[in-house]
């Protein structure tokens, strides 16, 4: 693997330190299916899900983040709210959990997070 | 030579290789919440890819020591040299040791049966009871 090490990096018009592009760069994300067998669709930097009740899933990352105040984004199929499960959320690990519109912890399709933040 | 950031080996694994779903699951209770159901791990089909390919991934070990590196400070496992390309067999076993708290896989002394892996076709796909899974205990029965 070869590695640039260059401290911008310019359009030729336009230059930005390579710090804005590491750090500005989601660090995780994954997209899962929680209806029916638990699958992920898609992902980056993730080793594995965790089904472990009806509308909850854990992520565990391959390369951990440096602290456990990164920034979550977090989404799925329409009709529904999402949390973040905090009592499953670590340096390693972060729990989602879906709820319907009457307020019932559901499993939803599409169900996709991205974090933001600072590697170990 | 540099082998660089755990997470720029991922990145460039993810641009080479395609993705594989194992044909494996993990069933496991939490041996501290008694009342929880069953919990199923589902292998990442990138992660599974980059385990079966070799070169990607650090040393188990690793993330097991990283576990006392308190938040903040350096860890190990982001720059440790990877380790070559394991079976779907060993790599099930490598993620149960990364991901499964060593609670249930190491230190349980109960006599339940808390950990089990098994084919993929085994876990029901009918949610209705989903949070009153628990693993069977008997020898014939292995699904959830």
């Amino acid at each position: 693997m070869s590695t640039l090490n260059v401290a911008n990096v310019t359009d030729g018009t336009t230059s930005v330190p390579t710090g804005y592009v590491v750090n500005g760069s989601c660090k995780v994300w994954n997209n899962i299916k929680q209806t029916g067998t638990q699958a992920i669709q898609d992902s980056f930097n993730v080793s594995s899900i965790a089904d472990t009740a009806v509308g909850f899933t854990t992520t565990t990352f391959t390369s951990a983040m440096n602290n456990n105040v990164y920034s979550i984004t977090a989404c799925c199929e329409y009709n529904s709210m999402q949390g973040l499960n905090t009592a499953l959320s670590s340096t390693t690990t972060v729990g989602i959990v879906n709820l319907n519109s009457a307020g019932s912890y559901e499993d939803r399709d599409d169900t996709s997070i991205q974090i933001m933040g600072d590697l170990a | 030579m540099t082998h660089g950031h755990l997470w720029d080996r991922l990145a460039e694994a993810k641009a080479k290789l395609d993705p594989v779903q194992s044909k494996y699951r993990v069933l496991f209770e939490n041996p501290t919440e008694p009342d929880a159901p069953a919990s199923v791990l589902v292998p990442d089909p990138n992660w599974m890819a980059a385990a079966l390919a070799g070169d990607v991934l650090p040393p188990i070990d690793t993330y097991l020591r990283d576990q006392n590196v308190p938040d903040g400070q350096p860890k190990e496992h982001p720059y440790a040299e990877p380790v070559g390309a394991m079976t779907e067999e060993e790599a099930i076993e490598y993620l149960i040791k990364k991901d499964i708290s060593p609670q249930v896989w190491r230190d349980y002394q109960g006599n339940r049966t808390i950990m089990k892996i098994v084919p993929v076709e085994l876990i029901p796909s009918d949610r209705s009871f989903r949070n009153a899974w628990k693993i069977n205990q008997t020898e014939t029965e292995i699904a959830a």
